[in-house]
């Protein structure tokens, strides 16, 4: 549908991307100048709320959404590289806004229009082939919210199998949680790095080079331990490999 | 038939064996023969203990065992009794390792047996003896949980009370996995449990 | 009630990941329950949907409880049992102690009962002078070991074969062994004679139909069955929420628990029992009692945001596939109910400060609410329950949460509305960073509150430049 695609992307960056990985953004952004698709980027956004929400702070958060709906609200289209941050948007504002008409409505139209990055490129572009290459093998691991709130299991794989020269060797229980889970990985670290440890363990007997992911927080999880254990496993958001 | 089939088919994989006999002499000597072949658990003086009901009553056991000297008790209710099982049944239903039932329905799907107690069918028969053998109608297997609770609604004396004060379902033998999920027959309930369909 | 240590949910759980043997078990109940669980629903006719259809079931006779538990108590009286209720966990216990006193008890045997172990009924009878048997064999192992259950069905999963049977070997006084058949065999051996003797037989309760007035108990082992046959008197015990409207509900319902608990398609034994011995009848128990518990539950009724966990069948399918309850088993949650289900019904039942670890210490990874089998929502549950001990509420006794965690996350708040400052602040840390970062170019260790994370993970530092400032450069171009 030609209409869609000349459809201008607004990127939404997660923060761990602005601050920590920023060379995911500008693999997102090489994405889309491949395809010729227009973007744009609010440079004032900073985070969807998505700290403060999940720890029960709902004032805080509630402000943290509505400084995002105003700078994304008239924008065509959003697109993030997490999965996490997108269901903040698409499920939580709403509810989070729930009491105030006004607000909510303005979330429903944000929400309506947030999309994952893979989620985008497949299910409303129809893209599953980008003309990546990567030598090695490679697997991948199944983000909680990515998964379970957006459904998002065949497109990555399906993006990640059409690169050149990448191999996908599945892991086991992939869709296992890798035990992040944002402030609880700091304020219950022992259980945090048990479950971070059968994570890596899974990546490890694949004997991939890297593991692949849609949520650089995850991936953080993933590479603190992997580094820990002087394991020469990297770890690569889908962006770096569909941009490569 | 194709019922009949799908009950095999689901039963096969819960160590249920289902035995399809033509007539009732047919029956008689099959259920006869199972009882010479098994042994008791407890002690080892055979008796076996059934249910005062027709389809059990026309396999005449009392005389196709008393050949092999083995008795069958089939123990009377006794209204008045004040406890919960009158002293001799209780004994009887104890002492035999083998206990005998109709059913009122089998769910093919599941391959389960629905039975409610009543005046002659002690819920302790198709519990406490060893194994139990259930002798059923080709016509009592029915589809699936969908269609029994249909037809319960439906009954003619479905009154209050017509389900009785105690409808069991019972799929397979007793059963666990309470140590190291490892499965093993014969938990509390009947070790086995065997399934006689007659096919008129 | 019950005893309650969630306040050691973190030392407790150290434990139990240190404890190789319980890791083996519960990697192991996880990878055949679990997994098994998640199968059985694809295979159902109607696919994984029909939880939706079980969970509207439910939430309607949740919706209607008054009425429906006024239904089941007329129907259970007109079937010659009695019915009792009871605001809370002394009410049910005394009820049970008058019973056993009237009917002259000495000795009683159980069937597998969450709610049972939410009042501490066993404690109570048994300083009451009578002799209490748990007759599931997974609860008979801890009882003879002196423990608590672990998992909701299957409560001895911590237990490996030779601690069984050691535990045999002393209390049973049989040779040792480790075959799970022979030692099945002895508890059978010694059970039978308890179920034989026994004056009482208590049960819990898995759904109470309200428009023929019976309950039904559920399992496999037939021990149930046996509890609530051959004693003189039956007491069952029933959560409030338990009820269901119709008997046809229980088709979709049973089919489910029986997946989402063992991945079966059928328990082993269902039994509906309405009442004691019918008159003439040949067997049955005496006398039939039903007491149905609030205990709290009213309390979670009246709050919207929690009422769907009154939906809750104790299945533990949630259990099964919880990646926390895999790691921690189920004692580290300090109260019988273990995983998710106990992460949020805990809180609900002993106060959602005094458990707060449970519902603080998830990953809110979503694996519960799509293994359960009525579909409820447990991680927007965790959520509001955070919310809740944030913002304090005095219906549920909590008070306003802790202010110096507060003002952070408002000084937060006030940073991302304002970019500039927003930098600034980012721009402070990464030169603080700069002095961790370790010769790979990771951070090794990081400071309180951070430090947890360090303490078996790197960390990559903020970055030197910021996606924004990328951008803006490449604008430029
Ligand atoms: S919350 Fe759902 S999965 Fe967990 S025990 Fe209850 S019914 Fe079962």
């Amino acid at each position: 549908m030609p209409g869609q695609q000349t459809q201008t992307v607004s990127l939404f960056i997660q923060c761990l991307v602005d601050v920590m990985y920023p060379e995911v953004g500008v693999a997102m952004l090489k994405i889309f100048r491949k395809l010729g698709i227009p973007v744009d980027c609010p440079t004032n956004q900073t985070c969807c709320g998505q700290p403060a929400y999940n720890s029960g702070y709902r004032q805080q958060a509630r402000t943290a959404a509505r400084k995002f709906i105003e700078i994304f609200e008239h924008k065509e289209v959003i697109v993030c590289p997490s999965g996490s941050c997108v269901t903040t948007v698409r499920h939580h504002y709403p509810d989070l806004l729930s009491d105030e008409p006004d607000w909510h409505r303005r979330a429903e139209t944000v929400s309506g229009k947030t999309f994952e990055l893979t989620q985008y490129l497949v299910d409303v572009l129809g893209i599953d082939d980008l003309g990546a290459r990567y030598s090695g093998k490679l697997t991948y691991h199944d983000s909680c919210h990515a998964l379970r709130a957006l459904g998002l299991q065949e497109q990555p794989r399906r993006l990640i199998s059409n690169v050149t020269g990448a191999e996908l060797v599945e892991m086991n229980d992939s869709d296992r949680c890798c035990g992040f889970g944002g402030s609880f990985a700091i304020k219950y670290p022992d259980i945090s790095t048990a479950m971070a440890k059968d994570k890596v363990d899974n990546i490890i007997a694949t004997g991939a080079n890297a593991v692949v992911g849609v949520d650089i927080s995850c991936l953080m999880n993933i590479q603190g331990l992997l580094n820990r254990k002087k394991s020469p496993v990297k770890i690569l958001h889908i962006a770096e490999l569909l941009a490569g | 038939m194709l019922l009949l089939e799908k009950l095999i088919q689901q039963a096969a994989p819960l160590n249920l064996p289902v035995i399809p006999v033509s007539g009732a002499a047919a029956a008689a000597a099959a259920v006869s023969r199972l009882v010479r072949e098994k042994n008791p658990e407890w002690g080892d003086t055979k008796s076996v203990v059934a249910w005062q009901h027709p389809l059990i009553e026309e396999l005449n056991l009392p005389d196709e065992l008393a050949e092999h000297h083995i008795p069958v008790h089939m123990p009377e209710a006794t209204p008045q009794t004040a406890v919960s099982i009158s002293g001799q049944m209780r004994t009887q239903v104890v002492e035999s390792f083998i206990g005998i039932t109709a059913a009122d329905y089998c769910l093919a799907e599941t391959a389960t047996l629905v039975i409610r107690s009543g005046p002659d069918q002690a819920r302790a028969i198709s519990l406490v003896p060893s194994i139990h053998v259930a002798v059923i109608a080709l016509d009592q297997i029915i589809a699936d949980l969908t269609e029994l609770y249909a037809l319960l609604k439906q009954e003619p004396n479905s009154g209050p009370n017509h389900l009785t004060n105690c409808m069991t379902f019972i799929t397979g033998p007793s059963k666990t996995a309470d140590i190291e999920l490892n499965m093993v027959h014969g938990a509390h309930g009947p070790r086995e449990l065997h399934l006689f369909v007659l096919i008129p | 009630m019950a005893e309650i240590r969630t306040e050691h949910y973190k030392s407790e759980a150290r434990k139990a990941i240190k404890d190789r043997t319980l890791q083996g078990a519960l990697a192991d109940v996880q990878d055949r329950l679990g997994k098994g669980t998640a199968k059985a629903y694809r295979e159902l006719p109607e696919g994984p949907g029909l939880r939706l259809k079980a969970h509207e079931i439910r939430m309607q006779a949740v919706e209607n409880l008054d009425i429906l538990l006024e239904t089941l108590a007329e129907n259970v009286r007109e079937n010659g049992g009695k019915v009792i209720f009871a605001e809370d966990a002394a009410a049910a216990v005394t009820e049970c102690l008058e019973i056993a006193r009237r009917h002259e008890v000495r000795t009683v045997v159980k069937g597998k009962s969450m709610v049972t172990e939410e009042i501490g009924l066993n404690e109570a009878l048994t300083a009451a002078g009578m002799e209490v048997t748990e007759t599931d064999l997974g609860e008979y192992i801890i009882q003879l070991a002196g423990e608590s259950p672990s998992h909701i069905i299957a409560p001895a999963i911590h237990k490996t074969r030779q601690q069984v049977g050691r535990l045999f070997a002393e209390k049973l006084g049989i040779p040792y062994t480790e075959d799970p058949p022979t030692l099945t065999q002895a508890a059978r051996k010694a059970l039978r004679e308890k179920f034989l003797a026994a004056d009482m037989g208590i049960s819990g309760c898995n759904l109470a139909c309200a428009e023929t007035g019976h309950i039904t108990t559920v399992s496999n082992e037939g021990n149930i069955r046996m509890a609530t046959t051959l004693p003189r008197v039956h007491v069952a015990f029933m959560g409030m929420e338990r009820v269901v409207a119709r008997l046809e509900d229980h088709d979709i319902l049973f089919r489910l628990l029986a997946r989402g608990a063992a991945a079966q398609h059928m328990a082993g034994y269902i039994s509906y029992i309405g009442g004691p011995r019918q008159p003439g009848h040949a067997d049955g128990p005496d006398a039939f009692y039903l007491i149905i518990i609030d205990n709290g539950r009213s309390r979670i009724l009246a709050d919207e945001d929690f009422r769907e966990m009154l939906c809750c069948i104790r299945c533990a399918a949630c259990l099964n596939v919880c990646p926390v309850y895999g790691k921690i088993g189920g004692h580290s949650y300090g109260y019988p109910y273990s995983g998710p289900v106990g992460a949020v019904v805990t809180p609900l039942l002993v106060g959602i400060d005094r458990a707060k670890h449970l519902f603080m210490g998830e990953t809110l990874c979503g694996a519960c609410k799509d293994a359960c089998p009525v579909d409820i929502d447990i991680p927007r549950m965790l959520l509001a329950l955070r919310a809740r001990l944030v913002e304090g509420d005095r219906r549920w006794n909590t008070p306003p949460g802790n202010l110096v965690e507060k003002s952070a996350y408002t000084a937060w708040s006030l940073a991302i509305r304002n970019r500039s400052l927003y930098d600034g602040l980012r721009w402070l840390s990464a030169q603080a960073q700069q002095l961790m970062t370790a010769r790979d170019g990771m951070i090794h260790r990081l400071p309180f509150p951070f430090s947890g994370w360090t303490r078996s993970r790197d960390m990559k530092p903020l970055a030197r430049k910021t996606f924004m400032q990328h951008w803006k450069e490449m604008q430029k171009e």
